[in-house]
């Protein structure tokens, strides 16, 4: 349904990606971590209003050039800022995009999809931020194009809304639609899909974890001379400065590209370490790792989330409800830890 | 071209449901019965009268509430949605526009038979409909350019000014020499030709009156479509 082709943009004088290959067929839900920026104009390129600097986007065997606008019937969007009409209820909303789309489902069974039926009667503009979020997915669901391209479909959303969310899109992948989902959150990204890619200057790169795993082996095999000293902080560094952290202070390490990220109050700061160098140090201190990415400081962990029965996150207690996911085989061995 | 009449449907139910519960622009249509009762009471109303009565509602209602429900879909995001279905254009345009069309109809017809006027004629009720075209794809054109409903508004104010009460402002500057612009206002054109034709004009008299009409709403059609395909997706 979607293919890029040696795809390359480069905006004022930065490269924005390059080389990015990428197949979706029917029935694959990829997601992409990216940044914001480039987010938006991967939404810009795929909608035919920029153009690649070099390489090819296809979409359903069209070749998207700039001002060439995607066949509606055959791709829908689900842009951030996208709006509604305030005005109207819910019903009539629905009423009205399923004569739009000349669609054959029911109110009724578009209510359930999104579980809005009992705010069928309210106006919208009444409605929540996840609500209202959740009824823009709906659109997507009576639009039923063969390819959906979602952007943070679940930025600042409630816990319900995104697992219904999250199911939503498991069973349009069922009915073989190709879903794209665009996030700037990794732990969002994990959760919507098991084929997740990481989009930066030089490329795409997919986020596996035999991948992870050999880039900490590599690092733990230059630093094992460094770390002859035992103690027990853990240094980061922001800018020329040496922070040390206290391990009950952290709230979870983070693996991004390689290395490590170790998150105190909301706030990431580098550490040189690798994340199996920490777990081993940190182990001691109620540390776990609960992803190949992740470690998480179980003290911290206020909620174990479960989107569906093989995708779950943890939510910590760090003042900003931060999300981190947690492996399926993870999930069996924490039960065991906590006692369940 | 194949429109379907399905999806124009669907928008204009839509926009009647949303109208409906929009008081602010629906204020508007009283500006036009104002002036049918203040004026509708004192009896045998004149011609120019008559014609200002029209061409408020031409502007105030047709014009307005044009410009203000497209405008609002820009500046709430949502224009962006229908452009991105498999409604085409012109369904979105004819959708948009039989709201507003409509509803300047109604204020009309309710307004004339305050007033006691009939149009009987089939050339004034031809150069008619053409006018409420011209009107609605004005509307259509200062929605698109504006970027939300309280800027359409502001920029209808003049338009309802120049094109709803364009004759009392040239009595107002009468002997300026730009003023003979205006005489090519289809307004003013509408108001020319249903005064020749009471007087008993010909068809081929009255040709050059509908001609203008039909050029300036033709040419307002052309620039809107222009508009509206440039207008880009996520504005």
């Amino acid at each position: 349904m979607l293919k890029l082709k040696q795809a390359e943009k480069i905006q004022g004088h930065s490269k924005m990606f390059s080389n990015v290959d990428l197949e979706i067929r029917q029935g694959d839900c990829v997601t992409i971590h990216i940044n914001a920026d480039t987010r938006v104009t991967l939404m810009q390129l795929l909608t035919g209003k920029e153009e690649l600097s070099s390489g090819d986007i296809w979409i359903d065997q069209q070749l998207m050039t700039k001002g060439k606008k995607p066949s509606w019937e055959k791709v829908g969007f689900l842009f951030l800022n996208d709006g509604l009409y305030d005005r109207l209820t819910v019903r009539d909303y629905i009423k009205f995009n399923i004569k739009l789309f000349g669609s054959t489902k029911t109110v009724e069974e578009v209510l359930n999809f999104v579980q809005l039926t009992k705010e069928a009667s309210v106006k919208i503009g009444h409605l929540t931020f996840s609500k209202r979020q959740r009824l823009l997915f709906a659109r997507l669901y009576i639009h039923n194009a063969p390819l959906m391209i979602l952007s943070d479909p679940d930025q600042n959303v409630d816990i319900e809304s995104k697992r219904i969310i999250i199911n939503g899109l498991n069973q349009l992948q069922k009915e073989d639609h190709a879903i794209l989902v665009l996030t700037s959150n990794m732990e969002s990204a994990l959760t919507f899909s098991n084929h997740v890619y990481r989009m930066d200057e030089r490329g795409l790169h997919e986020v596996n974890e035999s991948q992870e795993n050999n880039h900490d082996e590599e690092k733990l095999d230059e630093q094992v001379d460094t770390t002859l000293v035992e103690f027990n902080k853990i240094p980061t560094k922001v800018n020329d400065k040496i922070i040390l952290f206290d391990p009950v202070e952290i709230d979870y390490i983070e693996s991004i590209k390689g290395s490590s990220y170790v998150y105190v109050g909301g706030s990431g700061y580098q550490c040189t370490f690798t994340l199996n160098d920490l777990e081993s140090k940190l182990l001691s201190f109620g540390f776990y790792r609960c992803h190949r990415s992740y470690i998480v400081n179980l003290q911290k962990v206020r909620e174990v989330i479960t989107w569906t029965r093989n995708s779950f996150s943890l939510m910590i207690d760090d003042g900003e409800e931060s999300k981190i996911p947690l492996s399926k085989n993870k999930m069996a061995e924490l039960k065991d830890m906590l006692g369940l | 071209m194949n429109l379907s009449v399905k999806r124009i449907n669907a928008i204009f139910q839509k926009d009647l449901k949303d109208i409906s519960k929009n008081i602010f622009v629906l204020s508007t249509v009283l500006i036009p019965f104002l002036f049918a009762f203040l004026y509708g009471r004192q009896g045998d109303v004149p011609l120019e009268v008559q014609f200002l009565i029209i061409n408020i509602a031409f502007t105030a209602v047709g014009a307005f509430v044009q410009s203000a429900v497209i405008a609002e879909e820009k500046e709430k995001n949502t224009l962006r949605g229908l452009m991105m279905s498999p409604a085409t254009s012109s369904e979105i345009l004819t959708g948009k526009s039989l709201l507003s069309a409509v509803l300047t109809v109604v204020t009309m017809i309710v307004c004339l038979s305050i007033t006691n006027y009939v149009v009987t004629d089939p050339i004034m009720l031809l150069s008619m409909i053409i006018a409420l075209i011209f009107f609605i794809s004005l509307g259509t054109l200062v929605g698109l350019m504006t970027k939300s409903l309280m800027e359409a508004s502001v920029v209808s104010v003049p338009i309802i000014f120049v094109f709803g009460m364009g004759r009392m402002f040239q009595e107002l500057f009468q002997g300026n020499k730009l003023v003979m612009i205006f005489d090519y206002l289809p307004n003013v054109q509408l108001e020319m030709l249903a005064s020749q034709i009471t007087e008993g004009a010909s068809f081929a008299e009255s040709l050059p009156y509908l001609g203008t009409i039909l050029a300036w709403t033709l040419i307002s059609i052309i620039v809107t479509v222009i508009v509206y395909n440039k207008s880009t997706l996520d504005a």
